[in-house]
């Protein structure tokens, strides 16, 4: 008796059977192919949505936490120069006495002093320019607008919700590979059974779960 | 086999089998497309691993920057900078002070000169004290230059001042990218591996699947070379 495998090489012409077992695996290959090239877009989509969300948290740590404290110093070089200039108004405020002439000329001293603080607390906290030798990134953080970040914020959400959505299509795939994978081993099983009826059910079986695999491999499918 | 079995007994319309010879080349057809399919996978996954890695570099390398970015700015501009503050308050204090001694005379004059002095001293204390509030930041109408000191500071670690994490998140796309294209190139193939199942099981029509799926195989393994070029 000759030893003739379905799927295997040799023999003559090929029954109807044989020939869906055949027309079955060239779909499934080529369905596995598709879908994972489908599988493969969709998992470099979803890292690289996640890795820009993930460097947006950071830009929007850092645009928070280096901004602040240029505008914390400025606040309090304004603040100290206003305090200084109430000094000088409550020494005018403080009439009569023997010191009247020495608290007006610390008043008006004052006065003045508290006016050039505030240009050169101004000067020295503005944001530095490209001549300053202060490196891009570094005075783009000084630079660091809140009304910006916010804008960050809504880009790095979207970049969450895209890798999101990238990783629901690179499930389905991955399930329509898995249902190739089963529609494999099927025909696989139907090669070895033969034409007779457990055969023929594995063969339908294994059609019915490649049909699966297409639908999943298309709902994986960016639209 | 019996004589019953159907598969000895060609259907009836169908034309003669192809001779067994080309069931050699359907071997090789299937058994090349299996291997080149695979070498595609696995390039595939090499560069998808590369990418990956690449990314995390980009993460990492983001990460280290901000940290030392925060950290620059916050020691010049809150640890340094609230004595450089004081010195300048001071020092201009001083100035205003002795500005108004000259107009002054006796002991109004003396108390201006002794207060302008005091906060000169203030000053230079400071300045002995701070690494900022330094001759090298003075600026020439009063205060110090805050941004100088921030770029020396910075210019300590000149490593994380060329840190560019855009460059490695750009390399790990295009290196993904390659890997996506890899697996693509899969499809001509499996279409070859589809070609040589059917040239099995319809023999009558075998050479013509034979060389559908021997030119698809070619095609596969070109555009893999091809990616492997460009990659």
């Amino acid at each position: 008796m000759e030893l003739d495998v379905e799927t295997g090489l040799g023999g003559g012409e090929k029954t109807r059977f044989q020939r869906w077992l055949a027309v079955l695996v060239g779909i499934a290959a080529v369905a596995a192919a598709l879908i994972a090239t489908l599988e493969a877009d969709a998992d470099r989509r979803e890292e690289h949505a996640f890795v820009r969300g993930s460097r947006l948290s950071l830009d929007i740590f850092e645009g928070i936490a280096g901004a602040a404290p240029r505008t914390s110093l400025q606040a309090r070089g304004l603040e100290q120069a206003i305090a200084l200039n109430v000094e000088a108004t409550a020494r005018l405020a403080e009439s009569g006495g023997e010191l009247v002439e020495l608290r007006a000329a610390l008043a008006a001293a004052e006065s003045r002093a508290s006016d050039r603080l505030i240009e050169l607390v101004e000067r020295m906290t503005a944001v530095p320019g490209a001549e300053s030798g202060v490196d891009p990134h570094t005075r783009e953080i000084l630079a660091s607008d809140p009304m910006v970040l916010t804008e960050v914020v809504l880009e790095q959400n979207e970049q969450v919700d895209a890798a999101e959505r990238f990783g629901t299509r690179q499930d389905r795939a991955i399930f329509a590979l898995s249902l190739v994978a089963i529609t494999a081993v099927l025909l696989g099983l139907a090669g070895v059974m033969g034409e007779g009826r457990p055969g023929r059910v594995a063969l339908v079986v294994a059609a019915l779960a490649l049909l699966a695999a297409l639908g999943w491999g298309a709902a994986a499918l960016p639209l | 086999m019996s004589d019953e079995d159907p598969r000895e007994t060609p259907p009836e319309g169908v034309t003669p089998s192809e001779p067994e010879g080309t069931d050699t080349w359907v071997a090789i057809l299937l058994a090349a497309a299996a291997v080149v399919a695979a070498g595609l996978g696995g390039r595939a996954a090499l560069l998808s691993d590369r990418g990956s890695d690449t990314y995390t570099a980009s993460i990492r390398q983001h990460a280290k920057q901000a940290a030392a970015t925060v950290e620059n700015i916050r020691y010049v501009y809150d640890d340094e900078a609230g004595l450089v503050l004081r010195a300048t308050a001071a020092e201009v204090r001083a100035d205003e002070l002795r500005e108004e001694a000259r107009g002054a005379r006796g002991l109004v004059r003396t108390a201006l000169v002794e207060e302008a002095r005091a906060q000169e001293q203030v000053a230079e204390l400071i300045s002995g004290a701070s690494l900022a509030a330094t001759a090298e930041y003075r600026l020439d109408d009063g205060g110090y230059d805050l941004a100088a000191r921030l770029a020396d500071v910075a210019g300590e670690n000149p490593d994380l001042l060329a840190v560019d994490p855009d460059a490695p998140e750009e390399e790990a796309f295009e290196l993904t990218g390659h890997a996506a294209l890899a697996i693509s190139a899969t499809v001509p193939v499996s279409l070859a591996f589809m070609f040589g199942a059917l040239s099995q099981a319809f023999r009558s029509r075998r050479r013509l699947f034979l060389y559908a799926g021997s030119a698809f195989l070619v095609a596969g393994l070109i555009l893999g070379l091809v990616l492997e070029v460009v990659a």
